[in-house]
């Protein structure tokens, strides 16, 4: 009986663990690489009209792939990745007009020790790219504000958020696509839907796509 | 050998999680949408071969507590899935087996006997509204149609008029001693030795919060682990995630497909239908498994049958 899950394979930047029965999980040491990885394996299940890969769901420093297919298989296909290549389409580049009335403009402007005018011009002035996709359908997790940036949680989550909230956790922007419970810090407001049912896809910010937000009155 | 106009039922009697399922959508976890579907595949899929249905045909789960309806036309049904009394006009009739019904005829699925979710198949399937290729009700992410409501009418497929399959479902269900096969991992190493052994050599018990987001389970001994805080990482159906309280939770088919804390083990595909059919207050024990059963997840993951 098999007591640790060691890794079926790893190189310095990857190790693949076994998932249960059809999963299998790439830590990625280095999170900038997920998107590009991501495109890959998504190109992969794409391309193969067998669809051995069911899917490909990428997180803060892993990418779990549903498979049928046999262990080396996955790794082969992991095994022709190069992260030297661009993957995909060139990354599109959304703007995201906000209104920038959060009730905690204050707050991050004294976890970031600026005045709130500061806050608004560093969130308009960063250039996202969102990482992953999670917690709703659509919400996308956005990535490039510097480390030093995180901010914390609130204490007590707000029971309710609107949808088109634009807020901040840890050193992740995103935007709630509909009314939820939620902890983030709340900047502002956008009319932009991040999950449209009539569209496909619905999710309207994938992973590896780039976000800007723009300041509305 | 179809008739021209729309089949259809009218539901009379509903429960609060009286839903439509079939088996998922799948390969939407990257925009944040579980998989959903039957919890208990095995007997959604009997109920289908019951009536003759191709196995994606959709079908009523009912929770704990029945559901009624009027036939609006002639229908063949089948109920499978936990054990319930099924009565037809008010008299007693047949769990597991095709029924032919007249129209007007009332068929009433009472609460479970044993296990807690049942399957109502009528041939030609529910003919509901498709959400990225699935009629399932997603009560996590609210894809999907709303749960069912008394006076719901619901469209029926065209029967393709095949003779059913099979004519008698068993009950399978979790037995009265469940044991969940497992495999260790991905995150075993947060558990030592001692903490896994706790694990394995424990009955845990079903908590009465559990839906078809999870098995909440409650132990005498909850385990504790140490390690870095984990990153949020894609979870997969049946991922026994342990949080900081030491209660280990089974996520089932409307999970989220993102989770932080970490993943002792994964229940083995073929018991993931014995969650769904676990009573709160029964208990549950877990044993590791290193073998994988990859052929049926070619059945239920890819719909290719």
């Amino acid at each position: 009986m098999s007591m640790s899950s060691d890794p079926l394979w790893s190189t310095s930047h990857l190790s693949v663990r076994p998932y249960g029965d059809y999963g299998y999980l790439i830590d990625v040491a280095q999170a900038p690489l997920i998107p590009s990885l991501f495109n890959f394996l998504r190109s992969a299940y794409v391309q193969d009209r067998r669809r051995p890969i069911v899917d490909v769901i990428p997180a803060e420093r892993s990418i779990l792939v549903i498979s049928t297919l046999p262990a080396h298989d996955i790794i082969d296909i992991i095994e022709a990745w190069d992260p030297s290549v661009e993957q995909g389409a060139p990354a599109r580049i959304i703007d995201i007009p906000t209104r920038y009335n959060g009730p905690d403009l204050e707050e991050v402007a004294r976890q970031w020790n600026v005045d709130v005018q500061a806050v608004i011009d560093i969130h308009v002035a960063t250039t996202f790219t969102c990482s992953f996709c999670g917690f709703l359908p659509g919400f996308a997790y956005l990535t490039g504000l510097p480390q030093h940036y995180s901010v914390r949680r609130k204490a007590t989550p707000r029971t309710a958020l609107s949808a088109g909230s634009v807020g901040l956790a840890g050193a992740y922007c995103g935007i709630y696509p509909r009314s939820s419970p939620g902890g983030w810090q709340i900047l502002g407001q956008t009319e932009f839907k991040p999950w449209r049912i009539d569209r496909d896809p619905p999710g309207q910010i994938m992973p590896g796509d780039k976000v800007r937000f723009s300041e509305i009155s | 050998m179809t008739s021209q106009t729309k089949r259809s039922i009218t539901l009379t009697e509903t429960h609060s999680l009286t839903t439509i399922q079939d088996l998922g959508r799948t390969g939407l976890g990257f925009l944040g949408v579980p998989s959903s579907g039957a919890l208990d595949r095995g007997a959604f899929l009997r109920a289908n071969r019951l009536v003759g249905n191709h196995p994606s045909c959709a079908a009523i789960e009912t929770t704990y507590f029945g559901v009624s309806f009027i036939a609006g036309s002639e229908c063949t049904v089948a109920v499978t899935g936990a054990l319930c009394r099924v009565e037809l006009n008010q008299r007693a009739s047949s769990w597991g087996v095709p029924l032919a019904l007249r129209p007007n005829d009332v068929l009433r699925i009472g609460a479970a006997q044993q296990g807690v979710r049942a399957y109502l198949a009528i041939n030609g399937g529910i003919d509901g509204e498709s959400y990225f290729g699935s009629s399932s009700t997603d009560l996590l992410s609210g894809v999907g149609p709303a749960p069912l409501a008394p006076n719901d009418v619901l469209m029926l497929g065209n029967s393709h008029g095949h003779a059913p399959a099979i004519d008698l479902a068993p009950y399978l269900g979790p037995g009265e001693q469940p044991l969940l096969r497992v495999h260790l991992g991905p995150r075993s190493e947060y558990f030592n030795v001692q903490e896994q052994a706790r694990f394995l050599g424990q009955r845990w018990q079903i908590s009465s919060s559990s839906n078809r987001t999870a098995l909440r389970l409650h132990g005498s001994n909850p385990l504790s682990y140490q390690g870095p805080e984990l990153p949020s990482e894609g979870i997969v159906t049946g991922a026994i995630q342990i949080p900081h309280d030491g209660q280990p939770i089974v996520f089932l088919a409307d999970h989220p497909v993102t989770g932080g804390y970490p993943v002792l083990g994964t229940v083995c595909d073929l018991d993931l239908d014995h969650c769904a059919q676990l009573r709160p207050g029964s208990t549950v024990m877990f044993q590791s498994t290193p073998t994988c059963s990859r052929d049926l997840l070619m059945r239920s993951a890819t719909h290719h049958y």
